[in-house]
């Protein structure tokens, strides 16, 4: 089932009369349930404006974007919030954790929004959900009290608490160490393969990257290339590897 | 580029940044000189030069004006400042040396200041015209004014507030050099857990402030006098608790219920508000008191001034009163009043009364004395019920002032001294309080009415020792205005002189100054409050900027961020006034056993009081939340 259909999607910066910016230029690609999808490029490559046309935040100047089969370019600002709570979850590089609510509050945050939750079965989801990202122990605490990457684990069991369609992932392992990244990077793959949650991951970290089913990889506006797994998570790494070092970007840091 | 430069372009640049500090100090800058301006008009500074308790009046008040406006700039330039940390930070870190940027602060606020004088004085002179006709009805002056313009107003304030702002100027230029970079980029930032609180301290609020409202309503108007400063020390510390620590638990007490917490924004809403009442305890404490103040206050000129006319009868009985020196004085005097056609004479004593020492529980009071025939005519012109002195042992006491517990004295027994002249063990038969037999000069006097024997036998004709009082009553005793300027004319100085149209406009005009400089206060007093509030929300929402963002990224929609505003805004707007409502519908009852007026009310008054703290609160209430979702939803 595809979840996701981007079709000749462009985005131009800049009015009439003025110098105009090409972000985007022709972007298409589609990702199908359960996908985890990598999306890397250096910087300026219009990664960041791909993923806020994704999330609605922004508007594309051109083409059309598709989720569940919806298309949400033609969506009223009043509708896309709510489209937004109900069918797509969000990690930021740097949590966005509200610091006045405990985690379990923050967590929540996003269910008590849609006001047709059980709170039992919101402790439930809850419950589960933070078992498995290894927060259960931190809930009652401040954002400020615990780790980098522990706000990173409740951002992201933030984002799934919906069941949304689509979770987007910006940077997510952007401010952590490699340790607390790696943590991370494993539960979000667990995520992906146990409750076959679809992710879109933007990234400039080879590391982080090597653990997707599948990498696009964008240049001036441009879709460059794309690989897919074999399985094997070094030999993707590699690959990502090589195809940087063609378009520029992340060096070779393991030569 | 030179400093001066910098700063001007800074204010040029960032104009709507500073648009808010500058209305502030600008209102305040306009308020000093308006006040000014009112009392230093040509007709009003005539009525103050009159009466030197009007001048000192004036004085304490423009005082208490400045010094507000002292605070109120203070306050606004810290925060002023707080809210620039990160540009000052930028500075610094782009290597900008602290006192250069300290100099160029300074100069900015110097440069704003000027601005302020300007346009606060224009707004000043503009609208003192209208505040100086107000005062003058409510005087019952004539009201017909010329636009003057006088320099002196405009002197005064560019001086004050020169002064004002250099100090500010300076206290900007130290803060810079105790902030560290750190604080000055993660300004705001830092949060810190917000500590449950405790029951025990919650209820201890409640409990003070309902203890000071017993002791207010249950006590009489002795006793409330004496006990008034514990009731006003449980009262604000009860208020300050109520805000810190009450409040709190009970919005703790919503989060228990799951069903209601997990709902809407109402996780987020929450905790918005425990951290908004926990950030603004004090300050809301303060307004809350500050409204009830000026409720109280305002309430309490109007019902004075209403009551001028019953407070004078009180004091003034009669229409004239003065002690007669010569036969010939006196014989003038009655020909005026005689031949007067707009008054016509109904009744005229003559009074005349011993000054003497009463000894009463071991307790020496100078008391006049007069006799019993003399005290019963006066009773009968006041319709009174007449006294009945039994023997020559028996007298009767009466006090000017209210005592509620006089009748304690009833069958003491007391010595009178009249000179050299003395009677023993004399019987307190009789206590009245709050009674004036007829009007006095100069001090007024608690009197003795005594057997028409006993007087005779205390009678002496020495000097300062016998007072003989000449007393007149008229018809339309108010508007005697001229018949009054006749007779003080030819009276001489030692006799005491008092008309009741005297003792009536000068007690109306000060009344009427009260009431003035009362409300004048007390809506100064609350927009000063209004502006405060505003600035600290302000101040938050920068703070607050990524957490908005954050829930619009959630998905959150305009209207549901808009509601939530409404909500934690609500808190800090309406709980003051909701607090100051109730703390005041006690204190009033107590005013009117304090003041106890009879057919004057004030309801319409203060009901109109409130209206306007309503309706001002309510416009800043709904200013806050507008300009807090401007803040929070415009991108950086």
């Amino acid at each position: 089932m595809t979840v996701l259909e981007v079709k000749g999607v462009g985005k131009v910066y800049g009015s009439k009369g003025k110098t105009t910016t090409t972000a985007l230029n022709n972007i298409s690609f589609t990702m199908e349930k359960g996908e985890f999808l990598g999306i890397m490029g250096p910087s300026g490559s219009g990664k960041t404006t791909l993923l806020n046309v994704l999330s609605t935040i922004d508007r594309p100047t051109s083409g059309e974007i598709n989720i569940n089969g919806k298309n949400i370019v033609k969506l009223k600002d009043k509708d896309m919030s709510d489209f937004r709570g109900e069918n797509l979850g969000f990690i930021f590089q740097d949590y966005n954790l509200l610091d006045s609510l405990t985690l379990k509050d923050n967590i929540l945050l996003p269910l008590t929004l849609s006001n047709h939750h059980k709170v039992e079965e919101m402790e439930n989801r809850l419950d589960k959900i933070s078992r498995n990202l290894g927060i259960l122990e931190i809930l009652e605490k401040y954002p400020y009290e615990v780790s980098g990457g522990q706000k990173q684990r409740a951002a992201a069991a933030r984002a799934i608490i919906t069941n949304p369609k689509l979770i987007l992932a910006d940077e997510p392992t952007g401010a952590l160490d490699s340790k607390s990244a790696k943590v991370l990077l494993e539960s979000i793959t667990k995520l992906n393969k146990e409750d076959n949650a679809t992710i879109l991951m933007v990234t400039h970290d080879p590391f982080s990257a090597s653990y997707c089913d599948r990498v696009l990889f964008i240049k001036d506006g441009d879709l460059y290339t794309e690989i897919r797994t074999t399985g094997e998570r070094k030999d993707l790494y590699n690959k990502i590897l090589n195809v940087l070092s063609v378009i520029g970007g992340v060096g070779n840091e393991f030569a | 580029m030179n400093l001066l430069k910098l700063a001007t372009k800074n204010i040029k640049h960032n104009f709507r940044h500073y648009l808010v500090y500058l209305i502030s100090i600008s209102f305040s800058v306009a308020i000093f000189n308006l006040f000014i301006s009112v009392f230093m008009d040509e007709k009003v500074q005539k009525l103050i030069s009159e009466n030197q308790n009007y001048e000192s009046v004036f004085q304490v008040s423009a005082i208490v004006v400045a010094l507000f406006s002292v605070i109120f700039v203070w306050y606004s330039n810290s925060f002023f400042i707080k809210s620039r940390q990160k540009e000052i930070g930028l500075y610094s870190l782009l290597g900008v040396r602290q006192g250069k940027i300290g100099r160029m602060m300074f100069y900015e606020t110097i440069v704003l200041g000027f601005i302020a004088i300007i346009t606060g004085s224009i707004t000043g002179i503009t609208f003192s015209k209208f505040f100086s006709m107000l005062l003058l009805k409510i005087l019952n002056l004539d009201t017909n004014i010329d636009f003057v313009f006088s320099i002196k107003p405009l002197l005064i304030t560019i001086v004050v507030f020169l002064g004002i702002f250099i100090i500010a100027s300076l206290h900007g230029y130290s803060l810079i050099y105790r902030y560290k970079l750190i604080d000055l980029f993660t300004a705001g930032r830092k949060s810190e857990k917000v500590k449950r609180p405790n029951i025990i301290v919650a209820l201890s609020s409640v409990i003070m402030i309902g203890y000071s409202y017993y002791l207010a309503l249950s006590s009489s108007s002795e006793e409330f006098i004496k006990n008034s400063l514990v009731v006003m020390v449980l009262l604000i510390v009860g208020t300050i608790l109520l805000f810190s620590s009450f409040f709190v638990y009970l919005v703790y007490q919503l989060q228990k219920n799951k069903n209601f917490y997990y709902k809407n924004l109402n996780v987020f809403s929450i905790s918005q508000i425990v951290y908004r009442i926990k950030g603004n305890a004090l300050t809301l404490a303060i307004v809350a008191i500050s409204i009830t103040m000026a409720i109280f206050t305002s309430t309490f000129t109007y019902l004075s001034y209403q009551n001028t006319l019953a407070m004078t009868y009180l004091r003034s009985p009669f229409s004239f009163v003065y002690r007669s020196t010569s036969e010939e004085i006196d014989g003038k005097v009655s020909e005026i009043i005689k031949e007067d056609k707009k008054h016509k004479l109904i009744n005229s004593f003559e009074v005349n009364a011993l000054g003497g020492m009463m000894n009463l529980q071991d307790q020496d009071r100078y008391v006049h004395i007069i006799d019993e025939t003399t005290a019963n005519n006066i009773m009968e012109h006041h319709n009174k019920e007449k006294i009945r002195i039994k023997d020559s042992k028996s007298i009767y006491y009466l006090e000017f002032l209210k005592n509620p517990s006089g009748n304690q004295y009833v069958d003491k027994s007391i010595n009178l001294l009249v000179g050299d002249k003395g009677i023993e063990n004399l019987k307190i038969e009789g206590f009245y309080d709050n009674f004036r037999m007829i009007n006095e000069g100069g001090a007024l006097w608690n009197y003795v009415v005594v057997s028409n024997e006993a007087y005779n036998s205390l009678y002496t004709n020495e000097e300062g020792l016998l007072k003989e009082y000449r007393v007149f009553e008229v018809t339309n005793a108010i508007n005697t205005k001229e018949l009054t300027e006749k007779i003080s004319n030819i009276v001489s100085e030692e006799s005491n002189f008092d008309s009741f149209y005297l003792k009536y406009i000068e007690q109306f005009q000060s009344n009427g100054m009260m009431l003035f400089i009362g409300g004048f206060l007390a809506v100064l007093f609350l927009t000063a409050m209004g502006s405060i509030l505003y600035f600290k929300q302000l101040m938050d929402a920068n703070n607050d900027h990524q957490t908005y963002i954050t829930l619009k990224k959630l998905g959150v929609s305009k209207t549901i961020i808009k509601k939530s505003l409404l909500k934690q805004m609500a808190f800090i707007f309406i709980a003051p006034l909701m607090v100051a409502l109730v703390h005041s519908f006690s204190l009033l009852k107590v005013m009117k056993e304090l003041v106890e007026v009879e057919g004057v009310s004030a309801n319409g008054y203060t009901a109109g009081v409130i209206l306007t703290f309503v309706l001002l609160y309510l416009i800043y209430y709904l200013m806050t939340v507008q300009s807090f979702y401007k803040v929070v939803s415009q991108k950086r």
